[in-house]
């Protein structure tokens, strides 16, 4: 068992680009679900909405790659609109269902053989933003090692420390700016409506308007979320996009705390420290030969890391639905009367 | 329909246990096992004579490649894998490698003179081949002139394909249709949107899936047990999970959530235990030959079975719901918790019922889909949202509703291919709860102040 490993990249996965990317989507989720009320469950089409804006408009339009973020920052407000208008005005759990419907039109529609012209089908789109890196005041190729604690060791190539620089600055702005928010007449107006919409109705306050506001801005956080996916990657694919992307951000931003500021973000490192942490383990107990073969080979070590996360969600919601930095008080778990 | 009581419980531990012991045990047994992989088929030729009988053709070279296969589709072919020629009954056995999908081709030229295939696009068939077992592919070869009337009949009116279109949607929505009726009750006598009805779906299609390939009963019987276990199953869940969530107060929202939760769970735990492929069952699952035909429309046997049985059982939930006793209890729950159990009826005992129902009802649906597709971790996702908008369609926490939507979404699913591409069909389905939702939110049978 080497411990070492075990931990450093426990640490890592914390660090690195997917703790961003669900960090992202997780801010966005707790602006709708925790601060507003909303049961978005289609976080996911939001990200699709912004890593195809990306794709298709580099490589089939060969716009420039800021043109190409600013697009897809574009379709997720677009598709906010589109969302909201029919389902705001109804009760909450409607809003869930297409939510979710969306997001699977969107994953199926892109990766129809029909529409491969545009969108590359199953395949999806590869090699466009190699701009990005190019932008790297460091060198791409080069190791920059970290110790951690006297003893961990932690080593990114120069591209992977630049995408994680980029990723936590969006992520720090995304926090600053929720916090002015939530602290500002608007965000009290999105925490009555959560409370009572009636009475924040009663008080002359366009709950509408307010519930669409929350919508595309909570919407074009999980928008940066799958542009920042795209880009990083240099490569989009249909089936990242499946809806249970969704309930992992749901899952980290509950685990963090609905409702708080650094909960989401705090959450989402949480979540992929832990994943990273039950694989590794698993891993070196099947090499070691310690766990038998008949209870668990290689190749399914991948399922029971998310078993155990359709657990802790469930533990969460009965047990602690204010994750570890909420407030009981503040968590919208009964917003349908 | 009748609840497992406290009486019966230790009965339904003992019960769960064996599933849970074969589910576990077996198919870890059919991971570990290693034989004759293969695809076989037999090439057999539809004579010009009427009423003679098919005979076989001997020479004829089948070829084996790897490929990757989607929706039953060959996306793309790779490697030759083997090659195989028909011996004088028609038969070739060809093995391949390992599980998983293979394109198998026939070589046209070395059919023997006036000898067609009935489908020129039909000359490389998908197959998963199975673990440690031949598996069949069908080739519809025919004698030039029966081919040529049956192509004939391959690019018919729009009107006879749209008639079998409507067919083949009828008996999908009756398949959704057995889902969706569980759904709706447990939403209309407990509040919850179950997102983990999926599960209980998939649970009932891997339940007769170890009944019928692994112990090796016949699917019928599958059926059976696989029906009662995953009636047992859903009881349960709400004996262990849901009454006391119930009991503690929890709000409709945080029960929503816990229900992902156990949906994302059972998910990745039918990936674990079950593994990533999609497989056919044993029985009934290739039939070629009609057991009648009305109009345009071949009705295999199978379908019909499916017509009768799931309709029969659709229209007795329905009556039961009127007429009996429990089913009047569940529609007085779902009216209002309160005055039900002001009146004296046992809620929890009804609630429990409604679950029993939905389990085994989402099992037969399960097995009807897997009768005409494949089954896999993945189709209860698939399903659930159409489960969705069907009930949607309908309008939440209605029997009517929820099949007659699931009848329309079924039809409407397989109408959308005449227009728009196969893979795109769920689409059309999903795109309509949407428009319903913006234009009569209740639903078609739904009441106005179910929206709140």
């Amino acid at each position: 068992m080497d411990w070492n490993t075990i931990i450093s990249n426990t640490v890592r996965s914390g660090l690195t680009q997917q703790a961003i990317i669900f960090a992202l989507a997780a801010i966005g989720l707790n602006l709708h679900f925790g601060y507003t009320g909303l049961l978005n469950f289609g976080q996911v089409a939001f990200m699709a909405a912004g890593a195809y804006g990306v794709g298709i408009t580099t490589s089939y339009f060969d716009a420039p790659l800021w043109v190409g973020m600013l697009v897809g920052i574009g379709a997720g407000i677009v598709l906010a609109l589109l969302l909201g208008i029919p389902t705001l005005r109804l009760r909450a759990d409607y809003l869930a269902i297409v939510t979710i419907a969306v997001g699977e039109i969107i994953r199926l529609s892109v990766r129809a053989a029909r529409y491969s012209w545009l969108t590359g089908g199953s395949n999806g789109i590869n090699g466009f933003s190699n701009d990005f890196q190019n932008w790297n005041p460091l060198n791409n190729g080069q190791e920059y090692g970290f110790r951690l604690f006297g003893r961990l060791n932690l080593e990114f190539t120069g591209a992977d420390l630049w995408e994680i620089l980029v990723g936590w600055t969006v992520v720090v702005l995304g926090v600053l700016l929720m916090w002015k928010l939530v602290r500002s007449p608007w965000g009290r107006v999105l925490k009555s409506i959560r409370e009572d919409e009636d009475a924040a109705t009663s008080l002359g306050k366009n709950t509408f308007n307010f519930k669409m506001q929350s919508l595309i801005l909570g919407g074009t956080f999980g928008t940066l979320a799958g542009i920042y996916f795209a880009v990083q990657q240099n490569s989009v694919q249909p089936d990242n996009y499946a809806t249970q992307q969704t309930f992992f951000a749901l899952t980290a931003a509950i685990l963090g705390g609905l409702a708080t500021i650094w909960g989401p973000v705090l959450g989402a490192m949480l979540f992929w420290m832990v994943l990273s942490f039950v694989e590794n383990l698993l891993i070196q107990l099947i090499n070691a030969g310690i766990m038998p073969d008949w209870l668990m080979t290689r190749s399914q070590v991948g399922p029971v890391r998310f078993m155990l996360v359709g657990l802790t969600l469930m533990a969460l919601m009965i047990w602690r639905p204010q994750g570890i930095l909420g407030d009981k008080r503040e968590i919208a778990i009964d917003v349908r009367k | 329909m009748s609840p497992p009581s406290t009486r019966q419980r230790p009965l339904m531990i003992v019960l769960i246990a064996l599933v849970v012991t074969t589910l576990f045990g077996a198919t870890a047994r059919a991971q570990g096992d290693d034989q004759s992989e293969g695809v076989q088929t037999t090439l057999r030729v539809t004579p010009s004579e009427a009423g003679a009988d098919k005979y076989p053709i001997e020479g004829v070279e089948i070829i084996v490649y790897e490929a990757t296969i989607e929706n039953r589709e060959i996306q793309s072919v790779g490697d030759q894998v083997g090659t195989g020629v028909s011996d004088a009954e028609g038969y070739v056995f060809v093995p391949v490698p390992e599980p998983g999908p293979y394109a198998v081709e026939i070589n046209l030229d070395t059919l023997p003179e006036g000898v067609e295939l009935v489908r020129a696009d039909k000359q490389q068939l998908p197959v998963e081949a199975r673990i440690g077992q031949p598996t069949t592919v069908i080739f519809n070869l025919a004698d030039s002139d029966v081919a040529t009337a049956a192509r004939g009949k391959e690019s018919d009116s729009l009107l006879t394909r749209g008639t079998r279109l409507t067919f083949e949607g009828l008996i999908f929505g009756i398949t959704i249709g057995l889902c969706a009726v569980g759904l709706s009750l447990i939403y209309g006598t407990t509040g919850l949107v179950n997102f983990a009805h999926g599960e209980l779906i998939v649970f009932g299609a891997i339940m007769a899936y170890v009944f019928n390939s692994i112990v090796g009963l016949d699917l019928i019987w599958s059926t059976v047990l696989a029906v009662a276990v995953g009636g047992l199953f859903g009881s349960t869940l709400d004996l262990v999970l849901w009454r006391p969530l119930r009991r503690r107060g929890i709000g409709l929202t945080a029960m929503m959530i816990v229900s992902i939760g156990l949906a994302l769970f059972l998910r990745f735990l039918f990936l674990f235990r079950f593994g990533e492929r999609s497989r056919p069952y044993d029985d009934y699952a290739v039939q070629t030959e009609p057991f009648f035909s009305v109009g345009p429309v071949d009705v295999l046997p199978k379908e019909f079975v499916i017509i009768l049985v799931g309709g029969a059982i659709l229209v007795g939930v329905g009556l039961a719901l009127q007429y009996t006793k429990m089913g009047k209890a569940m529609r007085a729950v779902s009216d209002s918790n309160d005055l039900a159990a002001s009146t004296g009826i046992d809620v929890n005992r009804v609630v429990s019922a409604v679950w029993f129902a939905g389990g085994a009802l989402a099992a037969l649906g399960a097995i009807f889909f897997g009768l005409n597709s494949q089954i896999s971790w993945l189709m209860g996702q698939q399903l659930l949202l159409l489960v969705f908008a069907a009930v949607t369609l309908g309008g939440l926490g209605t029997f009517f509703g929820a099949t007659v939507g699931s009848l329309i979404i079924g039809v409407l699913t397989f109408l959308s291919t005449l227009v728009a591409a196969p893979e795109l069909k769920n689409v059309g389905a999903l795109f309509i709860m949407i428009v319903i939702l913006m234009v009569r939110p209740q639903g078609i049978f739904g009441r106005r102040e179910r929206i709140g």
